[in-house]
């Protein structure tokens, strides 16, 4: 707690004001003003309360000592334990910019928008548990400096020959890149870091810990090497686009791809600081069972992002709403045949069931974090596999750009077509030979086949009970809809059946869908070790 | 050569002649029971399979007479046919009526199909889809070797739709409802996914808001070396080939839908 200089009341950092304002005699005072005793003393540290959950052993530290009554990590609403610890300064801190309100109503706007969203979302005594939390973050200084060392080439035709002229490009880089920021945190998603970015790093000021006064604070845990590469990797993209605008070097193609580590030598890249920093979020959990739903709220800019769970109910009412419009316009236009009726029923079962296998994959890309660097360097170490594996993919997603891979994609695009070609001559020999019916269940059958074998491989991967429940049901349907087919048999009860069968599948597949959409718009409750610190003095 | 080119000269005659006796034959008026003083619309039996006994065609044709106020209407059924029954009742109702309005019930044992073909204004009532439906809801009679039943049946729920009531589409509903209930749900999916997707910084917005400074100072090339290919320009012709265009033929009207039993 800091102390007010004149009455000795609390103090906290009013955003609108952005001075320390003291709940008593409301004078105002400037930040850096204001110290503890131990803050002048020993200038690397400052000192905290760190309240851990007892459910998940999350952490979050404030420079206040009044109990916390919810874990935003794991949205248990437990009272924290608490300790006096003393943490390692940031170089600097963004300020809340964005007022609790002003998060609150940026987030019922958000919300209004989402139809099917639990009622819950839009009670104002849950939007009450925002809290404004400072993240931990590595801002990165990528300096250019030095002569440029690149190759270009120029191609041109000249009778009979192709003539390729190279040329070294010189001149002497003179670049930086300052404030390149990653979350430091391995308890905050990369993913939910990336889509509340960006900071404006401008306004970055010197850190004091009075800044956190009437907030909480989450620690530094990650490697601040972690993300040097990736830093490097955005200086020296921005920097190949724009050597190569330059008047002078017009016409060239230059030899190193965009994304080649090559060319930190070309242009001197370097880091020449890592600077721990603070920036502010305000966040709110939702918690379900055992699933946890975020919103977080950049408390710079006021960007959102948010894990939005559908209610079942809501959705279904809405599906029903829509299907009345629906249900005229296919009457009105529409009449099929049963065979016709068949068919679409089972497509629209193999479109279901691929659908919920995508959601298996996704599910189980976000259980195990895949994504998240910052937790698998703390889980599995700064260099190990799967984070390797992480940045091999970026690099190719980002060579893929490149004009000249465009043509692997192309090339990629006329093998498919040319296999789909001849799958589909093939088809409509053997429908030739029996009827048209199986050109169409082939194609429905090679699809559901596919999707039921990645499926089986997803579900187990997934670790999610009854996982194969939610296709297998459209895919039994789509094999005895294509039986049916097959047989032609003369009465239409056959076909309806078929139909009825397949649409029933179907429907349960697509709630499963959104069962399995709250599981991907929610995370698993997390479990944290505890972190340490320098622990004196316990409650 | 000269016989050749008579007998050349000959042949093209003969099929000159055949074409034009054949395309300008009128409507064969061989099996018209009845014809409407008021319309002049006219019925048709033609029941070469021998499916209904005379006091059925009769009364089948009375029935038949209710339509006259609209157009012509045929009934035939067929113990051999070596096309499709569409084929079949297209050919038989251009034979019997031209393209004036008018409606055809077959019954093919052939291929064991029932079909019912319509042209002119009754068309524009008894659509593809209505003769699908009808078919759909008669086709049990002749699956149990009803075949009055079956053609009775059809008849009625044309007159029924042209007198301008409804006939009964259960399973139409049924399979639209369902198929509507399926779409709006998928629909309402995709509208969740759309609208949970959270956008992230482009680089260009990630450097708007960094201290960032991009300068080559006394940028310059230096010529290094030079290598060359042998590869002549191909040839390729610069002519385009004349297009032929036409416009093709009018297309008859009419259509109609069938079910097989």
């Amino acid at each position: 707690m800091y102390e007010c200089p004149n009455c000795g009341g609390n103090l906290r950092f009013d955003i609108p004001s952005q001075m320390l304002a003291c709940d008593f005699c409301h004078t105002y005072h400037d930040p850096y003003s204001v110290t503890k005793e131990h803050d002048a003393v020993e200038q690397d540290m400052y000192n905290v309360t760190v309240f851990t959950c007892p459910q998940c052993g999350g952490e979050i530290l404030s420079t206040e000592n009044s109990a916390a009554e919810f874990c935003s990590f794991c949205g248990a609403s437990t009272i924290l334990t608490s300790r006096i610890s003393k943490e390692k300064r940031p170089n600097y801190i963004i300020p809340f910019k964005k007022t609790k309100d002003d998060c609150k109503n940026a987030y019922e706007k958000f919300v209004k928008h989402a139809l099917f969203a639990p009622k819950e979302l839009k009670d104002p005594q849950y939007l009450d548990r925002f809290r404004g939390i400072y993240m931990p973050y590595w801002a990165y200084y990528v300096t250019q400096e030095g002569e440029l060392n690149l190759q270009g080439k120029k191609e041109y035709r000249k009778g009979d020959y192709l003539y390729t002229d190279t040329y070294h490009l010189g001149g002497h880089m003179h670049s930086y890149y300052k404030g390149l920021s990653y979350d430091a945190s391995s308890s905050f998603s990369d993913t939910i870091s990336q889509n509340i970015a960006p900071y404006d790093v401008r306004e970055m000021k010197a850190f004091t810990p009075s800044y956190l006064s009437g907030f909480y604070a989450d620690t530094a845990d990650v490697d601040g090497s972690l993300y040097r590469d990736d830093a490097i990797q955005v200086a020296n993209k921005h920097s190949y686009d724009s050597v190569k605008s330059l008047p002078a070097f017009h016409g060239f193609n230059i030899s190193t791809p965009p994304n080649s580590f090559s060319l930190s030598s070309a242009f001197g890249t370097d880091i020449k600081q890592t600077d721990s920093a603070m920036f502010p979020v305000w966040f709110l959990s939702y918690r379900k069972g055992n699933r946890v739903s975020y919103a977080t709220v950049n408390g710079q800019t006021g960007k959102i992002a948010a894990d939005l769970p559908v209610d079942i109910g809501k959705y279904f009412l809405g599906s029903l709403i829509l299907a009345l419009p629906l249900f005229i316009i296919l009457n009105l236009f529409f009449t099929f045949k049963p065979m016709i009726t068949l068919m679409c029923s089972s497509i629209l079962a193999l479109i279901a069931a691929i659908i919920y296998v995508a959601e298996l994959s996704q599910i189980q890309k976000r259980d195990a974090k895949e994504d998240d660097l910052g937790y698998l360097s703390k889980k599995e170490g700064p260099n190990s596999f799967h984070i390797d594996q992480k940045r091999q993919k970026q690099r190719k997603s980002g060579t893929q750009k490149g004009f000249r891979n465009f043509f692997n994609v192309v090339n990629i695009f006329i093998v498919i077509w040319l296999c789909v070609t001849f799958l589909g001559a093939f088809l409509a020999l053997v429908s030739s030979l029996l009827h048209s019916a199986f050109l169409i269940y082939g194609i429905i059958f090679i699809g559901a086949a596919i999707t039921t074998i990645y499926g089986i491989k997803i579900s187990q991967k997934a670790d999610l009970k009854n996982g194969v429940l939610g296709f297998i049901g459209s895919l039994a349907a789509i094999a005895i809809s294509g039986f049916i087919a097959l047989i032609n048999p003369v009465s239409d009860l056959f076909y309806y059946g078929g139909t009825i069968a397949s649409y029933l599948a179907t429907l349960f597949t697509l709630l499963s869908i959104i069962q399995k959409y709250n599981i991907l718009a929610s995370q698993k409750l997390p479990q944290f070790e505890k972190r340490g610190g320098e622990e004196y003095e316990n409650h | 050569m000269k016989i050749i080119n008579y007998l050349r000269k000959g042949s093209i005659c003969i099929a000159f002649a055949l074409f034009f006796f054949l395309g300008t034959t009128k409507p064969c008026m061989a099996a018209i029971t009845y014809e409407n003083p008021d319309t002049a619309y006219q019925v048709s039996i033609e029941d070469d399979a021998d499916l209904l006994t005379d006091e059925q065609e009769e009364l089948l044709s009375e029935q038949m007479e209710e339509i006259t106020a609209y157009g012509n209407v045929a009934f035939k059924s067929v113990d051999t046919n070596y096309d499709s029954t569409e084929t079949l009742a297209k050919e038989h109702y251009r034979d019997l009526f031209g393209t004036s309005s008018g409606t055809l019930f077959v019954i093919d044992m052939d291929n064991r199909n029932i079909w019912i073909f319509s042209d002119g204004s009754i068309y524009k009532t008894i659509t593809k889809s209505y003769a699908n439906t009808i078919t759909d809801n008669v086709y049990t009679y002749a699956s149990r070797s009803d075949y009055y039943g079956c053609a009775s049946n059809a008849y009625n729920q044309i007159n029924t739709l042209l007198s301008g009531r409804k006939i009964a589409q259960p399973m139409k509903y049924i399979g639209n409802a369902l198929l509507a209930l399926i779409l709006a749900l998928l629909i309402n999916y995709f509208i969740v996914r759309v609208f949970s997707r959270s956008r992230k910084p482009s680089e260009r917005e990630l450097l708007q808001n960094i201290y960032a400074q991009c300068n080559v100072d006394a940028p310059h090339t230096d010529f290094i070396n030079q290598s060359r290919v042998y590869s002549p320009p191909s040839s390729s012709s610069d002519g385009s080939s004349g297009g032929s265009s036409g416009g093709g033929g009018g297309g008859s009207s009419g259509g109609g839908g069938g079910h097989s039993f």
